[in-house]
C-alpha cells in the first residue's frame, strides 16, 4: 500500500465543491476525500449530483466554488499533472465505435509518456478482452464496452480510478470479476478507486467506505463492515422472531409502534439493541414460546433508505 | 512545442483511418489526372458545331458532307432551294436561279472537302467568296433586266439586293467599270480558291497584303470622293471632314498596326489561326495597339461631364479617369510582354492555351474542392466526439483541451496541405505528360520597370498558397461551428451554404455598381482561384484587392479558431 511516513495517502481531496448551473445548486459544499489502497463508494438516488461531482473531479465541468485536489495537484490549476494520475469511466464507455478496441487504447495511450504496446495487451488481458481486443468496437456488447471502458482507465496505471456506474451492462460474473480486480488494485497497487453505482449490494461487497449523497449535499458517510462490530446499543437492527405464535407476537409488536411485519414462519422487527431484551422478556411474560430470535446483517440498501428517507420523509 | 507536434502526429493517425477521409482523398486525386486527361480528350472533340448537327451526314453527287462540317448548313439549305425550286419550278427565272444555286453549291461543296472546321485559317477566305461569285453572276448576266435579277437573287436564298442597288452597282457602270469588276471578282475566287485547294499560306499572306492594300485604296477613293463633296457642298463640311478624319485614322491603323504585323507574320511565316503561340501574341500584340490607338485618349472634365453615357457608367471624372489609366497600363503590359515573348522566343503563358502551364494554373479552382473537403472535416473535428461522446474520455487525459482541440485543427490542416501538394503535383505530372514539359521552362512575365520573366513556379506557388487561404477559412468557420454546435450537420452545412452564398451573392450584385464596396468585404475572395488566374470580371473597373482578401480572410480564420478554443475551454462537458 502507498503510505506517506506509514499513514495511508490522500489520493483525491474534494473541498466545500460546490457546481451551480444555471442558478440551480447541483453540488454544495461537498467534501470527501479517497485515500491509497480504498475503494470508496458514491451512492445517491438518480439526480443526486454523483456524475456531477465525478465530472468535477475528471475536469470534465467547471468548478463554481470549492476545490480538488489529485495527489495534491489542484484540478484546476494543474490540470495536466493531475489527469496523470487518474483513470476515470464517465457514464457510459463511449468507444470510438469506427476504431478496433486495441486502437481506440493505443490512441489514449499515446497521450500519456511511455506506455507500450506490450503494456496495452497487458491492460486488455487484465479485463479479460484478449480475444475481442481487434474486433470494432461497434461489434462489442454493452459488457465488452464496459470492459475495455476500465481498460483505458487503468492504461496509464493511475494512483486513482473514478468510475461512474462501472457495472452498467455487465453479467454477474463480469461484475464479480471487476469487483475481484478493483480489489486487487486497491490492495496490491494501493489504487485509490472512488465508484459510484445504483447496486447498493454490489457496494457493499466491495467497499472500505460510503459516502452517500442527495440534493448535492453529502448526508452520511459509513464505513463498512465497522457497525457489527461495535455493538451500541443504539444501532438499530432488523430482529427476525420464530415464535409458537408469530401471529400474537405481531400483535404485540403493533400495540408498541414499532416497525414490524410478519409472515407464516416469522414476525421481524426493526429496533434499538439496546431495547430488544426487554422485549424478548415480553412475549415469554405473554406465554410464548421463542424458538431462535435472529439479529439480520443490516444492510447497505436499509442504511440508505433510513437516510434518504430521514430527509425527505420517502424513498425516492 | 514537442508536446504538440506529437499530439498532431496522433491526431493526423486518427484522422486518415476514416474511410470516408481516404474515399474523398481518392477522389481528389483522382480529379486531379482525370482533369488535364479529360481537357486532352476535350480537344480532339473540339470542333465549331455550326447548325445542322441535329441532321444527319449529307450526300449530294457522291461528296459526304459530315454534319460538323463548319459548311454543312450552308450545303443543306442551297440544297433544299435547289430541290424545292425543281419540284415547283414555275418561273422562267428558275433556271437562271437554279444555275445560281449550282455555282454556289458546286464552289462549297468542293471546298468542304478541304475546309472542315474554323481552326483552319482558310475558312477566313471562304466567306468572302459568296460575294464574288454573286458579281461574276451578276455581270455575267447582264442581258437579264434588273428586276428579274432581284427576283432570282432572292429565290436563291443566298442574297438581297434591290433594284436601285443593282442599278447603281452594277447595271449603271461603264463597260469598263464593269470589265474591272468582274476581273477583280475573278481574280479574287481564283486566289482564294488557290489558298484553299493548295493550302498554300503564301498564298493566303499575298491575299491578305492585297486586301489591305485595296482597303486603304478604297479609302483614300472615299477620302478624294467626300473632298470633292465638299466643295460641291460646302454647307456639310463639318459632317464630310469628319468623315474623312476617321477614314485617315484607319489607314493610319494599317500603316501602322495592321501592315507591320502582317509583314512580321510574313517574315516568320507564322499563319493566322495557327496552333503558333506566336500567332496568338500577335493577335494580343495587335489588340493592345489598337487599344492604344482608339481607347486610351482621357477626356478632360468638361466633355466628360457633358457625355451621359460616360455619366451612366462612371460615379465620378476620377473613377472614370482611373479606370482609363488601368486601362492603358493594362494594354501597356500586354504590349509589352507580347513584344518580349517575341523577341526571346519565348512565350507567356497566356499564349499557350493548350500549355502545361495554363492547364496547371487553371487547376487552382481545384482548390475550393479542398477547401469543401477540409470543411467538412473539420465540421466533424469536436462534434463528431461530442456527438457520440468520447468527448468523455478524451478531455481525462494529461492534455489540456486547447492542446487536444488545437492539434485536432492543425493536423487536419496538415492532412489538406498533403492532400492539396500530392494533387498539384499528380496534375502537373499528367498535363506535363499530355501536354508536354517544356512549356514549364518558359518563364512568366511581369511588368515593372521593365518586363521580368519569372520561372513558372515562382509564378504558380505563391497563388497556390493564396488559394489555400481559402481552404484555410473553411476549416477555420467549421472548427467554430463545430464547437459552437457540437452536431456535425450544422457545423458542416452552415458553413457550406454561406460559402456557396457568397458565390451565387457575387453572381447577383457582386457586378452591380451599386455593391461596389463587396471589394471590401470577404465575400469575392471565397473564389479566390477566379480572382487569380484573371476570370474576375469587373465591370465598373474596381479590382478586388488580393492582399486585402487574404488578410481578411486569415483573420476571420484566427478569430474564429481561438474563439472556438476558448468556448470550448469554457465549456462544460455535458454530454
Amino acid at each position: 500500500m502507498q503510505t506517506v511516513k506509514g499513514i495511508p495517502m490522500e489520493l483525491l481531496k474534494v473541498e466545500k465543491l460546490t457546481k451551480v448551473i444555471k442558478k440551480r445548486t447541483i453540488v454544495e459544499n461537498l467534501d470527501l476525500t479517497v485515500n491509497s489502497g480504498e475503494i470508496v463508494g458514491f451512492l445517491g438516488p438518480n439526480g443526486a449530483g454523483k456524475t456531477t461531482t465525478i465530472k468535477m473531479i475528471l475536469g470534465l465541468f467547471k468548478i463554481t466554488a470549492g476545490q480538488i485536489t489529485i495527489c495534491g495537484k489542484n484540478v484546476e490549476n494543474d490540470f495536466e499533472d493531475a489527469m496523470q494520475n487518474v483513470g476515470g469511466i464517465i457514464e457510459n464507455p463511449d468507444l470510438y465505435k469506427r476504431m478496433s478496441g486495441r486502437e481506440n487504447l493505443e490512441y489514449f495511450a499515446a497521450m500519456y509518456k511511455n506506455i507500450s504496446k506490450k503494456h496495452i495487451n497487458d491492460v486488455a488481458n487484465l479485463v479479460k478482452m484478449n480475444d475481442r481486443i481487434d474486433d470494432k468496437v461497434k461489434t462489442y456488447s454493452l459488457g465488452m464496452r464496459q470492459r475495455v471502458g476500465l481498460a483505458q482507465a487503468l492504461l496509464h496505471q493511475p494512483r486513482l480510478l473514478v468510475l461512474d456506474e462501472p457495472t452498467n451492462g455487465l453479467d454477474p460474473i463480469g461484475i464479480k470479476e471487476m469487483r475481484d480486480l478493483l480489489k486487487y488494485l486497491a490492495k496490491e497497487a494501493g489504487t485509490g478507486v472512488l465508484i459510484s453505482s445504483h447496486l447498493l449490494s454490489e457496494m457493499e461487497l466491495m467497499c472500505d467506505r460510503i459516502y452517500v449523497i442527495d440534493e448535492g449535499k453529502l448526508i452520511g458517510e459509513k464505513k463498512i463492515g465497522s457497525t457489527v462490530q461495535e455493538n451500541h446499543l443504539d444501532e438499530i437492527y432488523k430482529y427476525a422472531f420464530i415464535t409458537s405464535d408469530n401471529k400474537k407476537v405481531f400483535e404485540i409488536f403493533k400495540s408498541m409502534k414499532t416497525n414490524c411485519d410478519t409472515n407464516n414462519n416469522e414476525t421481524t422487527l426493526i429496533m434499538k439493541r439496546g431495547l430488544i431484551p426487554g422485549i424478548i422478556k415480553q412475549i415469554v411474560d405473554s406465554k410464548i414460546d421463542i424458538y431462535a430470535v435472529n439479529q439480520r446483517q443490516r444492510s447497505l440498501e436499509d442504511e440508505f433508505i433510513s437516510m434518504t428517507t430521514g430527509t425527505k420523509g420517502q424513498i425516492k | 512545442m514537442k508536446e504538440y507536434t506529437n499530439q498532431i502526429s496522433l491526431e493526423i493517425k486518427k484522422i486518415l483511418g476514416s474511410k470516408l477521409l481516404l474515399v474523398f482523398m481518392g477522389i481528389l486525386v483522382l480529379l486531379s489526372i482525370a482533369t488535364p486527361m479529360l481537357s486532352r480528350l476535350e480537344l480532339f472533340r473540339q470542333r465549331y458545331y455550326y447548325g445542322g448537327y441535329e441532321e444527319e451526314t449529307l450526300e449530294i453527287d457522291g461528296i459526304v458532307i459530315e454534319n460538323d462540317s463548319m459548311l454543312f448548313w450552308e450545303i443543306f439549305q442551297l440544297q433544299d432551294t435547289k430541290n424545292r425550286l425543281n419540284s415547283e419550278a414555275t418561273d422562267s427565272n428558275d433556271d437562271l436561279t437554279l444555275e445560281l444555286i449550282d455555282i454556289m453549291l458546286k464552289d462549297y461543296l468542293e471546298i468542304s472537302q478541304e475546309v472542315k472546321s474554323y481552326d483552319d485559317y482558310r475558312s477566313r477566305v471562304v466567306w468572302g467568296r459568296r460575294e464574288h461569285v454573286m458579281n461574276v453572276f451578276i455581270l455575267e448576266h447582264m442581258d437579264v433586266e434588273a428586276s428579274d435579277m432581284e427576283q432570282i437573287l432572292q429565290k436563291s436564298n443566298m442574297y438581297y439586293m434591290d433594284v436601285s442597288s443593282l442599278e447603281k452597282n452594277f447595271y449603271d457602270l461603264s463597260d469598263e467599270e464593269k470589265a474591272d469588276k468582274l476581273a477583280d471578282s475573278k481574280e479574287s475566287l481564283e486566289l482564294t480558291h488557290k489558298i484553299i485547294i493548295t493550302g498554300d499560306h503564301q498564298a493566303y499572306f499575298d491575299y491578305l497584303l492585297i486586301d489591305a492594300e485595296m482597303t486603304i485604296k478604297g479609302y483614300e477613293q472615299e477620302i478624294e470622293r467626300l473632298q470633292q463633296s465638299i466643295v460641291q457642298d460646302p454647307a456639310n463640311e463639318d459632317i464630310f471632314n469628319e468623315q474623312i478624319e476617321d477614314m485617315q485614322k484607319s489607314i493610319k491603323n494599317y500603316e501602322i498596326i495592321t501592315l507591320p504585323i502582317l509583314n512580321y507574320r510574313i517574315e516568320n511565316d507564322i499563319i493566322p489561326g495557327s496552333d503558333d503561340w506566336r500567332d496568338t501574341a500577335l493577335n494580343y500584340k495587335q489588340n493592345a495597339l489598337n487599344e492604344l490607338e482608339y481607347n486610351s485618349e482621357i477626356k478632360t472634365q468638361e466633355e466628360f461631364e457633358e457625355d451621359q453615357y460616360l455619366k451612366w457608367d462612371y460615379d465620378s471624372y476620377a473613377d472614370y479617369k482611373k479606370a482609363i489609366e488601368e486601362r492603358i497600363k493594362d494594354a501597356t503590359n500586354r504590349l509589352l510582354i507580347a513584344e518580349k515573348s517575341l523577341e526571346t522566343g519565348k512565350p507567356d503563358m497566356e499564349y499557350v492555351q493548350d500549355g502545361t502551364r495554363k492547364k496547371v494554373s487553371n487547376f487552382l479552382w481545384y482548390s475550393l474542392l479542398i477547401a469543401v473537403f477540409a470543411t467538412i472535416f473539420a465540421g466533424g473535428l469536436m462534434a463528431r466526439e461530442f456527438q457520440s461522446g468520447t468527448i468523455r474520455l478524451l478531455f481525462i487525459r494529461p492534455k489540456s483541451r486547447t492542446k487536444i482541440a488545437l492539434s485536432k485543427f492543425f493536423a487536419l490542416i496538415v492532412i489538406c496541405v498533403a492532400v492539396y501538394a500530392v494533387c498539384i503535383l499528380f496534375n502537373l505530372i499528367t498535363n506535363g505528360i499530355l501536354f508536354g514539359f517544356k512549356d514549364l521552362t518558359y518563364p512568366n512575365y511581369t511588368v515593372s520597370a521593365g518586363v521580368n520573366g519569372i520561372s513558372f513556379f515562382a509564378y504558380l506557388v505563391p497563388k497556390i498558397l493564396a488559394c489555400f487561404v481559402v481552404v484555410l477559412f473553411g476549416a477555420s468557420v467549421a472548427y467554430f461551428m463545430s464547437i459552437l454546435t457540437r452536431n456535425t450537420a450544422l457545423s458542416v452545412s452552415i458553413p457550406l451554404v454561406c460559402f456557396a452564398g457568397s458565390l451565387i451573392a457575387m453572381n447577383i450584385i457582386g457586378y452591380s455598381e451599386k455593391y461596389k464596396w463587396i471589394i471590401y468585404t470577404p465575400l469575392p475572395y471565397m473564389n479566390m482561384p477566379q480572382i487569380l488566374t484573371g476570370q474576375y470580371y469587373s465591370p465598373t473597373g474596381v479590382e478586388p484587392i488580393i492582399s486585402l482578401g487574404i488578410g481578411m480572410l486569415l483573420g476571420l480564420s484566427l478569430i474564429a479558431v481561438i474563439a472556438g478554443t476558448i468556448i470550448l475551454k469554457k465549456r462544460d462537458i455535458t454530454n
